[in-house]
């Protein structure tokens, strides 16, 4: 008979079930033998099981039926490895732990070690700490209507950057090709609109520095748009962006 | 570069007014700037108060970010504030949760199978702690419910996301000696929530009354 180990159990009050159920004490019993779970012998732990339960019926721990169902399909899988195989000839054959018993055990120890890795996380967070008082972040945006006097300060900013490359004079390569005209500037601006429903301000133009003709073409488009009613002109209340969107 | 750090600043006053995490997304929008260009200054905050050492950190977590005290005060501002003092939770109650965590959705039955014993009154604790909710129905028949994890509960580890979670070991890596049964104290292990509407609980977690 060998030595029975030690044993802690952790029960709960609410459900009456063991919370470290037979699982653990299989493997605790596993650990006590100090070698491998490949080299564990069925008969011993069967055994060795069985003889825990006893014991902890003399402590009068409230077994559940979990306990029960695993000791006898211990026994099972122990009378199942000992019926005679045609095959087989060795005289005190020991078998080792079935393979379905043995990957069960591994994916419960899996998960207890996961479980091991909260706990420090648990400890870990549980000890920093968030301040009381909470302002919540307003997540509506503000546009406001934008006035004549924003437009045009917008578009007299862009022709102050043109302005500077307005020495290099560009000589168009034939006439027309950097003619903007107003309608086209419209046709343009409703295309985007449909695509997009909005259009913010610098996308306006088609390239990154736009000529004079340009801003003016577009400028006056957006006039049009507006006193047509196809959209409207607004501004962000705190970053003061314009965009144009559809009424 | 100057913009640049008005908008830092923007950021780290936004975060310092709220308690809360704050979403990427509810920053960027609030100053005006795109979410990629918003995470590469709030990483840089990050990196400041870490690199400080001071009195609190910045994190990210649960997808936002949120300022929080420095974990080597923790235990002398557990003793100030008592009141701040969070319970640890059991291992029994974390070791279910590893197997919600990893292995979500799940159902009660398969969870039972891997702990090798009834976890109802387990998952019922859970839920009310919100740390775990159903997240639908597996299509088998009796349609059980599956569990999974909440947003409570990477706001709980500190997590900025599920893939945060450490890995869990590979079984071929096991050694016996890495695990050993702590000392155990007798614990009532599901302890609801006192607010917890227990109506709201899945039919197959709620007790039945036994009369006795």
């Amino acid at each position: 008979m060998s030595q029975t180990p030690e044993f802690i159990v952790r029960w709960q009050n609410q459900d009456g079930g063991l919370t470290e159920g037979p699982l653990t004490v299989l493997w605790s019993l596993i650990d006590s033998y100090k070698v491998d779970i490949f080299e564990v012998s069925l008969s011993r732990i069967t055994s060795d099981f069985i003889q825990f339960l006893r014991t902890s019926q003399s402590l009068s721990i409230e077994l559940t039926s979990e306990f029960a169902v695993m000791a006898s399909h211990l026994v099972y899988l122990k009378s199942k490895a000992l019926l005679p195989d045609p095959g087989f000839e060795e005289e005190d054959y020991d078998p080792p732990l079935p393979k379905e018993l043995v990957d069960k055990l591994l994916e419960h120890k899996k998960f207890q070690m996961a479980g091991q890795r909260l706990a420090e996380l648990d400890r870990l967070t549980a000890g920093m700490f968030t301040r009381e008082t909470n302002q919540v972040l307003d997540e509506t945006e503000v546009w406001l209507d934008v006035s004549l006097v924003d437009l045009i300060s917008a578009f007299n900013s862009i022709l102050e950057q043109e302005s500077s490359n307005e020495e290099e004079e560009q000589i168009p390569i034939y006439e027309g090709v950097s003619q903007y005209s107003v309608e086209d500037k419209m046709a343009y601006l409703q295309n985007l609109l449909e695509k997009s429903g909005e259009i913010h301000f610098l996308d306006l133009f088609e390239n990154d520095k736009p000529e004079k003709k340009e801003i003016v073409a577009a400028f006056l488009a957006v006039l049009e748009v507006v006193k047509i009613r196809v959209c409207k002109v607004v501004q962000h209340a705190v970053f003061g962006e314009i965009k144009i969107v559809k009424v | 570069m100057e913009e640049r750090n008005y908008t830092k600043g923007l950021l780290e006053a936004l975060l310092f007014l709220s308690s809360d995490p704050i979403k990427l997304s509810a920053l960027a929008k609030s100053c005006g700037i795109e979410k990629t260009e918003a995470r590469e200054l709030l990483d840089e905050l990050i990196l400041d108060y870490q690199e400080r050492e001071g009195g609190f950190l910045l994190r990210e977590i649960a997808g936002g970010y949120q300022f929080i005290t420095n974990q080597k005060y923790s235990e002398i501002l557990s003793h100030i504030f008592k009141d701040k003092k969070r319970e640890t939770l059991s291992r029994g109650t974390l070791d279910t949760l590893a197997i919600i965590a990893y292995k979500q959705p799940i159902t009660l039955t398969e969870l039972d199978e891997i702990r090798g014993v009834s976890s109802r009154a387990m998952v019922a604790s859970l839920m009310s702690k919100k740390l775990v909710k159903a997240v639908g129905q597996k299509e088998v028949p009796g349609r059980p419910t599956l569990y999974g994890t909440t947003n409570e509960f990477l706001l709980h580890f500190g997590l900025s996301k599920l893939t945060d979670l450490p890995t869990p070991v590979e079984v071929k890596e096991l050694k016996f000696e890495e695990f050993s049964l702590d000392s155990i104290v007798v614990t009532d292990e599901t302890e609801m929530n006192p607010d917890f509407d227990l109506d709201s609980l899945p039919e197959e977690l709620k007790e039945e009354k036994i009369n006795e």
